[in-house]
């Protein structure tokens, strides 16, 4: 039974939590919902599988991670397909134009726009180091606690966090160079 | 620390203190309704027994079919040799 008194609990304990891990990822109100949604069934088919091993909120966390992963790169893969699309046809089809910086709700009104800049550079970051940053800086997850939601161990969340940094810095200053100088 | 650094400094810190955003309140059921509609998946039992019922229904038409082309082709037969049309009895006028 989906509406089971066990699932709402867990909904109303951990749904903001994976919708906002979402919205980080996503940038995108809409998308951050659905990958919500997708979580939150797959927790319901999946609950009698979880074997307590590690922490339940853990586990979603997991689980959020991976899908909110998935649909970038389904999304990306769209993005290829469309482009090749427009060069390939000889139509001069509309593009759409999205939206280049994602304006968080929960940003204070003064930092609006660096945070839009600094999602954007988030966004380009690998797999891996957008997670690990995410869940460090954006989730204030610990990096033992990172560790196991990534399933590798702390010394290479640490590295991954390194990279990461260095590789924000060098966007961020590559942007400031073309736009703000 | 010079401009560019400290540009970079602020922009990176520019999420400090970000506040949760506000989840949609009818997300829970959007949840339940999709669970809902996985849920309404025919059982497999139920599959397979149509799938058997349907196989048996089709052989039953081939049997009807065959001993039905057989006997009616003996039937043709018989008022064929009553009314003497076979191609022994037929009449060659050429």
């Amino acid at each position: 039974m989906p509406d089971d008194p066990e699932f709402k609990a867990l909904y109303e304990k951990h749904g903001a939590m994976v919708y906002n891990l979402c919205l980080k990822y996503l940038q995108n109100v809409e998308d951050a919902e659905d990958v919500t949604q997708e979580v939150f069934i797959t927790i319901h088919n999946s609950l009698h599988q979880f074997k307590g091993e590690s922490k339940i909120s853990t586990w979603i966390y997991r689980i959020a991670v991976t899908r909110s992963l998935e649909f970038l790169r389904a999304k990306n893969r769209k993005k290829r397909f469309a482009f090749f699309q427009t060069i390939f046809s000889n139509e001069k089809g509309e593009v759409k134009v999205e939206a280049l910086h994602f304006i968080h709700p929960g940003v204070q009104l003064e930092n609006k726009e660096r945070a839009a800049i600094l999602f954007a550079a988030i966004d380009k970051l690998p797999e891996n180091q957008k997670t690990a940053f995410i869940l460090s800086k954006l989730e204030d997850l610990s990096y033992a606690e990172i560790a196991a939601v990534m399933k590798v161990s702390v010394p290479s969340v640490e590295s991954l966090l390194f990279r990461a940094k260095q590789n924000l810095q060098k966007i961020l200053g590559d942007y400031y160079e073309k736009n703000e100088k | 620390m010079n401009a560019k650094e400290k540009w970079i400094q602020d922009t990176e810190n520019s999420l400090n203190g970000l506040k949760p955003a506000e989840v949609n309140p009818y997300l829970y059921s959007k949840i339940l309704d999709r669970l809902g509609a996985k849920t309404e998946v025919a059982p497999s039992k139920l599959v397979w027994a149509a799938a058997a019922s349907f196989v048996v229904l089709v052989l039953l038409n081939v049997f009807v079919l065959r001993t039905n082309t057989s006997k009616k082709s003996s039937e043709l037969q018989t008022l064929a040799q009553q009314y003497h049309l076979l191609n022994d009895n037929i009449i060659n006028y050429n």
